[in-house]
C-alpha cells in the first residue's frame, strides 16, 4: 500500500499541470491550486486504499458501522438463518453476525 | 414549471467544472443536469460545492444525507441503504453524488441537482440531487439520492463540480432556471 507521500509523488509525475473549466473557458491551475488539487487527490486515494484494505481484510476503523451494515446478510436471509437455527439447534446466524462484528472492529 | 436554458460547461480532462455566472435572483430554483460525467480515475467519487457571494473558494458549510438503491447486471444482488461515508454534518467538503465509480469507457454518472432560492438572504439554501451510475464492484446500477442544505444566509452565486481524485475525463453540466 502506497504512503501519502508516494501518492503525491506519483500524481505529480502523472500530471505536470492541470486545467479547470470556468464558465466554458479552460484555465491552467495556478501553482497554489495545483498543489492543493494534487494534495487533495493524494489524500482521497490514500484514504480509499486504507478503507479498501479494511473492507477486504478487516481491522479497526471509525467507519466500522458502515462496513458492518454493508456486510450483514439481508434481513430476509437473517430471518431464514434464525428459523433454521431454531429448527436445527444450530448457531449459524449468531456466528455470522459475530464474525462481521469481529472483522470490522470498533476502535478501542 | 418551464425550464430556461442558461449555460453548458463541458469537461475535457478537467480538474473541476466551475460555474461562476448566471446564478442569481432571476430564478427561485436552478437545475444542473449532469450528463455522462466520466472519471479519469477508477473508483473515485463525484461531487459539488458552492461559494457564497463575496466569498472565497468552494468551501461552504453543508449538512447532507445520502442513500442509494442498487441492483447488479447479474440480477443476483440488490440493496437499499444509507451511506454514512458520503454525508456531511456542517462539513466543507465537496458533497458526493456518487462514490466508487466504475471507469470503463462506456460508464458514467448522470443526474440532476436542484438548488433552491440561492439568492435568499433569509434562509439556508436547500439542494436535492438524484442520479445513477455504475459502481465499480460487480457492475451495480447505483441510484443515489442526496439532499441537504448550505448552512448560510448569504446568497450563493457559484458552484463547482469535481472528482474526489483525478480529473473529470468527460461530461457536461447544463444549467437551467426554473419558472
Amino acid at each position: 500500500m502506497a504512503t501519502l507521500a508516494e501518492w503525491k509523488t506519483s500524481l505529480r509525475a502523472a500530471h505536470s499541470s492541470l486545467t479547470k473549466n470556468v464558465d466554458g473557458v479552460t484555465i491552467t491551475l495556478s501553482t497554489d491550486e495545483y498543489n492543493a488539487t494534487i494534495d487533495g487527490w493524494a489524500q482521497a486515494s490514500f484514504d480509499k486504499e486504507v478503507a479498501d484494505n479494511i473492507i477486504a481484510n478487516g481491522g479497526e476503523s471509525a467507519n466500522y458501522a458502515q462496513y458492518r451494515r454493508d456486510a450483514y446478510p439481508s434481513i430476509g436471509d437473517q430471518l431464514d438463518m434464525q428459523y433454521k437455527d431454531a429448527v436445527n439447534g444450530t448457531t449459524t446466524w449468531k456466528d455470522a453476525i459475530a464474525a462481521i462484528k469481529t472483522k470490522y472492529a470498533k476502535p478501542s | 414549471m418551464p425550464l430556461t436554458y442558461i449555460s453548458t460547461t463541458t469537461a475535457s480532462g478537467s480538474a473541476s467544472l466551475d460555474i461562476t455566472s448566471g446564478i442569481d435572483s432571476t430564478y427561485n430554483e436552478y437545475q444542473f443536469h449532469m450528463v455522462n460525467i466520466h472519471p479519469a480515475t477508477d473508483s473515485t467519487a463525484f461531487g459539488f460545492q458552492f461559494n457564497a457571494d463575496g466569498g472565497s473558494g468552494f468551501n461552504e458549510t453543508i449538512t447532507s444525507t445520502i442513500f442509494k438503491a442498487e441492483h447488479n447486471e447479474g440480477d443476483s444482488g440488490t440493496g437499499l441503504g444509507y451511506h454514512t461515508a458520503s454525508d456531511q454534518g456542517n462539513g466543507t467538503a465537496y458533497q458526493r453524488v456518487s462514490y466508487d465509480m466504475e471507469i470503463d469507457s462506456d460508464e458514467a454518472y448522470s443526474g440532476i441537482l436542484t438548488l433552491y432560492a440561492p439568492s435568499s438572504t433569509t434562509y439556508v439554501k436547500h439542494f436535492v440531487a438524484k442520479g445513477n451510475y455504475i459502481h465499480h464492484s460487480g457492475k451495480y446500477s447505483q441510484n443515489t439520492y442526496v439532499a441537504g442544505y448550505i448552512n448560510t444566509t448569504s446568497a450563493i452565486d457559484e458552484i463547482s463540480f469535481k472528482m474526489e481524485s483525478g480529473n473529470i475525463d468527460a461530461g457536461s453540466i447544463h444549467m437551467y432556471g426554473v419558472g
